[in-house]
């Protein structure tokens, strides 16, 4: 044997410059690195919502800022890391420099903060003396200051009616921890301790990064580093466009409301156009309204975290997260000073449940759209209807137990998950985009706070109806308890005066989701007589106010707060329900007798089965309701089952020589393969109050339920709810089948309701 | 008189005896026999009398320890065949057990799974149907008040229709039970009056320990699984005596230790992982008789590689492990694993990147050389190619392997790779090895550790062959394989002892008063107390118990309390926060300690250890301190030379304690084989074992 040849490696080099061995080898660390990075950071963090609501993620990023991985914890959360890294790159470069072992602390969101809570630590990584790389880490903390415990000021007209904002600062100068940025940043916040536990939190996962990355250094040379990491963006945007690869050139859209801004209950307009051209992924947010006054507001950043998010979770279910490779494949954009885009000094200490996450609801809808139109069986698998439009947070303040001070915002309840082409939606199923998050237990949140939960459970009728509903939301119900003051509580959601949480295909929305006060209740009463109420129409009150969408109030002793939150939007007509599954939900809580009749059309007999015979009339009776006064349908076709899936509500045909779109139930044609179907479908308004029994509490003249269905044999295909006054809308249309003059020109996608026939189902 | 340990597998029943010389005496493989898992494990320790020239009967007699590995509580939940089972909550709270706290939909998912969207969906199907969900009036609050009294006539009534409903057994959770349990052992006592024969479980009993939705997990487990791993373990007991067996047998224990069917009854869950347990307890043995405290235990099998890390001569626990979703509160030792192991898959992405696992062709159809109709490349295959596995010498002849079928298995990818063969097989070594040692470097890494300060003992079938390439990747300087690689966890269940834990839920903040500290040691001392007449009930004579005390502390406003070791007296605050500082700091770097920060309780608990059941291995002394003699030569690959070596090829059984050979060589053992490349060297030490160290 030759000695001398020992020494010798054998490296394939490939068009990059580095072997596709080490590649693999350096992939599989790389991530495995990020990941520990949000774990440490999370076994260290000191604030309930990063340990339970997991609102934290960490990124590795390139020497440019591009992010290379992101956690799956809160996606939007981490997304801003490029933007902030990006803007230190422009404008720190020179003063105050850009060190070997600086760290930058920074929560302001027009540098990339989604909103001020959301404190982000981003450390610059050097090797063989040049900037390598970037690792960044995003956590909320309870408290950073301003006029409102929480910092939830639903009442700001501007950001300096909320928290300091703090500019990129540094903590850390070249390895020496700076003690007077710290205590900067503390001082304003009313839980120092907590803040000081989570600053560390942050600095030990950076520091471990850069530790962790400085070996691979150490191990294989700067440039294969660097190498690698232009490896990695290069293999997931190739992956990423094979994905874009599967679906079909086309638009689609999504529009909702986000209602009351914190300074008035109106309904504020959403939307996005997402196309699909190519290896090209445009989300257009125009059209959403001009910003606000109040604080659910978001920066352009935040518009793109929600987008971006939405594009992690919905199609690269099964490819690293490395959202720097989309870069120059995915285009989000809107005109400044719109919700999304607003401009300093604009209020935005919401955004993050409002602004960013409304972006992000919409996209998903949108996308959702775009996968169903995938000739790809598997792809179609990935079709999911909204999950619930908003976390609802509440906080509450005040005095505790021992007569100390206290400020918590309660993570405690969840929305349901959106129905997929084959199975219900999750129940309480959390946050799309934060895979991670908790809800507390109740006895934690006893422990802590001076209250009693008197009841939580999965909330009947608020997952939308369809051939498989949204999965429910919690419903929870509590009172001050062990204390004789009242408590200040604030309430912060959107879809609490319409249901926003879309449905998919035919399925319909989740319901309305919100909080009741009431007042002067009976239930230490109840309890007293060994009572415990489980539901809202057992406990007797003098009144109960429905909590506006932004709301801060007072709980006093003989009152309750309760929370119920919107299920997910269902998927398809629930006419086609399995009647069997009906009969289930009923039994178990999940939907009401009433739903289950007039929605489901399912009847059942005393012991709780379906009635056969009946369910088939009154199946019978509310798809004649459906097509009453609309006159036959003058095309029809032989549909081929095989051409669509069996979840699908539309086939394509040929007809005189054009590619047509029929009924995939009945072969009715609807028109040309390129325009929406909902255009020849009948139209009707739904009461939303007989979706759910939540809805009474919500829908007020402010808003309708539209629903679709085919003329020929009455298959609900589609529902949207419109603020009373706003035009239907196009829902998609496929450029492989659009004329050239529809290509030109696309402005037009207001849908008019030449067939809208009145109320019905 | 004999020793012996039974540890069931997925293919096989393992099964190993120890004289009372402490000389290994025997070791027997056995079919696994799903479902009725207790014939296995009686053909196994027949097959082991019979190599002794015993017969059953005669062996049983002889033998006054025996040790059992239980996977039913894994089984009867991965195929939901446990009992039909009852759960009574507190009312208002019956479904805290599906809402799972939103989490339940991604618990136990590897970040891979965790980001599919779509697809999260909780426990499925759950373990208690929603129809068998009862909510009991009755609410105790968080300080022990009652602020609704329990309908006694309401609950007797409910028990009688769960009853109707056909249920096996009843787990109780009710809030703030392990505050005050009063209302919970009402119930227990009102379920004997009315349905004796049902089996209750109360989470006052199984896990009072703070947080509803885990503590009723747990209940619910415990009372879903009880029923058939008590079953399981009775009939085997029962079968074994009418064969002759006169003693109490003893289970291994998740936290690593044996314990006896008195605690098993009342924990069953305790059986979970035996396996990864029971190799545990034999790697911390021999680090024990090397002096050293800091291991890595590695185990390679067909599909999967799991790491658990000793430090200070612990095993790290986990305190919430994940049971298919749900999060239970029985301390268990902590196992990583991922999809990497002989069966796993070589195979290109859409890329053309080379990829290995995590999917696996497991043994059905196995890799391609097994010629079982498997016809993708495995890393087996690879390790033939490499020359590392002897086609003809596997599992010491009794199956032939087919070098051929691996070649054509592999061939298309080195084409599609443009790389000749040696090096596309050499490439898929080097990545199934990176992923392991990224696994290691995270559970060590994650604790605070340094990889480079452990020895690594590394077993399994796939373990020798890649440990000396794991030790250098990971900067190891010394790493062992077992000399029964193979059967190690059922090896290991014999040198452990017996073990129980005792926890309580106690919450105070350091400095505590005067009145909180006697009410500490107070618990302590009745947790203590509970291990002791457990010990004593069991009766087995092995030397006086060692009670270790851990606080579970935290920085005030943090989550997850830490375990720390409590060696000074409960009124020196002082050194209590101190001791704290030094574990955090272990774990975060010094600059995590925040000296303004108050200091909070969580939970305490007791840990009683004894010593050794069975009598303790043999040394041999070294009988020759001669280089090892090679039995023949083969070329095998080393990445070193970018070539195939004339290799030489020692046989590991006949190896004698003190031999030696330096890399390149590769030592075969039925069903391994240890490739030592150069650079390395490997050293038989008096247990047989194969010590390998990394040449200056």
């Amino acid at each position: 044997v030759n000695l001398a040849a020992a020494g010798r490696t054998r490296v394939r080099h490939l068009a990059a410059g580095i072997d596709p061995i080490t590649l693999e080898v350096l992939r599989h660390r790389l991530w495995m690195i990020n990941d520990e990075q949000a774990k440490t950071a999370l076994q260290l963090a000191g604030s309930y919502i990063v340990y339970e609501a997991k609102d934290l993620n960490s990124s590795i990023l390139t020497a440019a800022g591009d992010s290379l991985f992101v956690g799956a914890y809160t996606t939007r959360v981490a997304l801003c890391l490029d933007m902030a890294a990006k803007h230190i790159l422009k404008h720190y470069a020179d003063a105050p420099g850009i060190h070997d072992g600086d760290a930058f602390l920074t929560n302001d969101p027009w540098v990339g903060a989604g909103h001020q809570n959301d404190f982000m630590l981003l450390a610059p990584i050097f090797g063989e003396g040049k900037l390598i790389a970037w690792t960044g880490i995003a956590m909320h903390d309870v408290d950073v200051g301003g006029p409102v415990p929480g910092n939830y000021s639903i009442s700001a007209r501007s950001v300096f009616d909320e928290a300091p904002l703090i500019p990129p600062v540094k903590l850390v100068d070249r390895g020496e921890y700076r003690p007077d940025i710290e205590a900067l940043v503390l001082r304003n916040s009313r839980t120092p301790e907590n803040n000081a536990l989570n600053l560390r939190a942050r600095l030990v996962a950076v520091t471990r990064t850069r530790q962790r990355i400085g070996e691979i250094v150490d191990e294989y040379g700067a440039e294969v580093f660097v190498d690698v990491q232009e490896r990695i963006l290069e293999l997931v945007r190739s992956a990423f466009l094979r994905r874009l690869d599967e679906c079909p050139d086309g638009t689609w859209r999504a529009e909702g409301y986000i209602d009351h801004d914190g300074t008035r209950n109106e309904l504020y307009p959403i939307r996005v156009t997402l196309t699909k051209a190519g290896h090209r992924l445009v989300f257009d947010y125009t059209g959403t309204s001009p910003q606000v006054a109040g604080p659910i507001n978001c920066t352009r950043t935040g518009m793109r975290c929600g987008a971006v998010a939405a594009v992690l979770s919905t199609l690269c279910f099964d490819m690293p997260w490395s959202p720097g490779a989309l870069n120059d494949i995915l285009d989000i954009r809107a005109p400044d000073g719109t919700i999304f885009t607003a401009v300093y000094p604009a209020a935005v200490g919401t955004a993050t449940v409002s602004g960013v996450y409304a972006s992000s609801h919409i996209a998903h809808a949108a996308i959702a759209k775009m996968l169903f139109s995938s000739s790809n069986e598997s792809l179609r698998l990935e079709a999911q209807a909204n999950w619930a439009c908003s976390l609802q947070v509440r906080t509450a303040s005040g005095l505790g137990r021992g007569g100390e001070w206290f400020a918590a915002m309660l993570i405690d309840q969840s929305g349901g998950g959106g129905a997929c082409v084959d199975r219900d939606g999750t129940g309480s199923c959390g946050s799309p985009g934060s895979p991670g998050l908790a809800i507390a237990n109740v006895e934690v949140l006893e422990q802590r706070y001076p209250v009693l939960y008197v009841y939580r459970k999965e909330c009947r009728d608020t997952g939308g109806p369809g051939r498989f509903r949204g999965g429910a939301g919690t419903e929870s119900l509590f009172i001050t308890h062990g204390i004789d003051n009242a408590l200040d509580v604030m309430t912060v959601n959107h879809g609490a005066s319409h249901p926003e949480s879309a449905g998919l295909f035919g399925g319909l929305p989740g319901s309305v989701q919100g909080h009741l006060h009431l007042r002067g209740t009976n239930i230490r009463e109840l309890f007293a007589r060994g009572l415990i109420p489980t539901a809202l129409e057992q406990i007797e009150s003098h009144e109960t106010e429905l909590l506006a969408a932004k709301h801060r109030g007072i709980l006093k002793p003989d009152e309750a707060i309760l929370g119920f939150a919107s299920g997910g939007g269902g998927f398809g007509d629930p006419l086609e329900r399995d009647p069997e599954l009906v009969a289930r939900d009923v039994a178990i809580g999940l939907c009401s007798v009433p739903v289950g009749r007039d929605v489901y059309g399912v009847l059942l007999d005393a012991a709780g089965c379906y009635d056969r015979e009946q369910t088939l009339a009154a199946r019978a009776n509310l798809r004649a309701a459906r097509l009453q006064d609309v006159p036959a349908p003058k095309h029809k076709m032989a549909v081929d089952s095989a051409n669509g899936s069996s979840a699908s509500c539309f086939v394509t045909v040929q007809h005189e020589g054009t590619t047509m779109q029929a009924c995939a139930r009945c072969g009715t044609v609807y028109g040309p393969a390129y325009e929406d179907p909902r255009r020849h479908a009948i139209c009707r308004t739904v009461p939303a109050e007989r979706l759910s029994e939540w809805n009474r509490f919500g829908v007020r003249g402010k808003a309708n339920v539209f629903a679709f269905y085919c003329p020929g044999c009455a298959l609900m295909i589609g529902s949207q709810v419109r603020k009373v006054g706003d035009d239907l809308y196009w829902d998609f249309e496929l450029a492989q089948h659009q004329s050239r003059d529809r290509r030109n020109n696309n402005s037009d996608v207001s849908l008019a309701m030449p067939d809208h026939r009145g109320a019905g189902f | 008189v004999y020793s012996v340990a039974v540890d069931i597998g997925g293919t096989f029943t393992d099964c190993a005896v120890l004289g009372s010389d402490g000389q290994i005496a025997a070791i027997a493989k056995s079919l696994s026999t799903p479902p009725n898992f207790s014939n296995g494990v009686v053909n196994s320790i027949a097959e082991a009398g019979r190599s002794l020239n015993l017969d059953l009967a005669a062996f049983l007699d002889r033998t006054d320890i025996l040790i059992h590995g239980c996977t039913v509580a894994t089984n009867a939940m991965i195929e939901r065949t446990g009992a039909r089972i009852g759960l009574i909550t507190t009312r208002g709270h019956e479904d805290a057990i599906f809402i799972g706290k939103v989490t339940q939909k991604i618990a136990g998912l590897s970040e891979r799974e965790t980001i599919h969207q779509s697809r999260a969906t909780k426990a499925d199907p759950p373990i208690v149907g929603r129809a068998n969900v009862w909510g009991a009036p009755e609410r105790i609050d968080s300080t022990g008040n009652v602020v609704v009294a329990l309908d006694e006539a309401a609950t007797r009534a409910a028990i009688r229709r769960l009853k109707e409903r056909g249920v096996e057994s009843i787990a109780i959770s009710l809030l703030w039970s392990f505050i005050d349990p009063r209302h919970e052992q009402k119930i227990v006592e009102l379920l004997r009056e009315e349905a004796p024969e049902i089996q209750v479980f109360a989470s006052s009993d199984v896990a009072p320990l703070m947080g509803e939705y885990e503590r009723t997990a747990t209940t619910a487990l415990t009372a879903y699984l009880g029923p058939r791993v008590l079953a399981y373990a009775r009939d085997l007991e029962r079968s074994l005596s009418e064969r002759g067996f006169r003693h109490d047998l003893m289970y291994s224990h998740c936290i690593g230790g044996l314990t006896t069917l008195t605690e098993v009854e009342a924990k069953p869950l305790i059986t979970l992982d035996s396996g990864p347990a029971g190799g545990v307890l034999g790697a911390s043995y021999f680090a024990r008789q090397i002096g050293r405290e800091q291991v890595i235990c590695a185990d390679m099998g067909g599909t999967s590689f799991d790491v658990t890390v000793i430090h200070a001569g612990e095993p790290s626990l986990e305190e919430q492990p994940v049971l298919d979703k749900y999060a239970f509160l029985v301390p268990k030792i902590a196992v990583s694993s991922i999809g990497a192991g002989g069966g796993s898959i070589v195979w290109l992405d859409e890329d053309g990147l080379l990829r290995v696992g995590p999917q696996s062709a497991g043994s059905s159809p196995g890799p391609a050389a097994y010629n079982r109709g498997g016809q993708r490349p495995t890393v087996t295959d690879v390790n033939i190619l490499l020359g590392y596995l002897d086609p003809d010498n596997f599992l010491g002849g009794r199956m032939k392997l087919d070098r051929a079928a691996a070649e054509r298995a592999l061939q298309p990818l080195a084409d599609a790779l443009k790389m000749p063969l040696a090096e596309t097989a050499a490439g898929a070594f080097k990545i199934v090895n990176a992923h392991m040692a990224d696994l290691i470097r995270k559970a060590t890494i994650e604790r605070g550790h340094d990889p480079r300060q452990f020895v690594l003992f590394c077993y399994g079938g796939a373990g020798p062959t890649h440990s000396p390439f794991l030790a250098r990747e990971l900067g190891i300087k010394e790493a062992y394989v077992p000399a029964q690689a193979t059967v190690f966890s059922g090896l290991g269940m014999l040198t452990g002892g017996l073990v129980h834990v005792a926890d309580a839920n106690y919450a105070a903040t350091i400095p505590f008063s005067r009145d909180e500290c006697l009410k500490l040691e107070v618990l302590f001392t009745q947790l203590q107390g509970k291990l002791e007449a457990q010990f004593a009930r069991e009766g087995v004579n092995v030397g006086a118990a060692k009670f270790s005390r851990f606080l579970y502390m935290k920085y005030g406003l943090q989550p997850n309390a830490m375990a720390v070791l409590i060696e000074t007296p409960l009124d020196d605050h002082e050194a209590l926060a101190e001791a704290f500082y030094r574990r955090y700091a272990a774990v975060f770097g010094e600059l995590s300690i925040l000296r303004t920060m108050k200091i909070e309780i969580l939970k305490c608990r007791v840990v009683g250890r004894r010593e050794s059941v069975a009598p303790k291995l043999v040394v041999q002394s070294p009988s020759t301190s001669g280089p090892a003699k090679s039995i023949r030569k083969r070329p095998a690959y080393f990445e070193e030379f970018g070539a195939f070596i004339d290799t030489p090829i020692f046989d590991g059984d006949s190896l004698l304690p003190g031999q030696a050979a330096s890399g390149p060589a590769i030592v075969e053992r039925p069903g391994s084989a240890l490739v030592v490349p150069p650079g390395m060297r490997v050293e038989i030490d008096g247990f047989l074992n194969m010590r390998l160290e990394v040449l200056k």
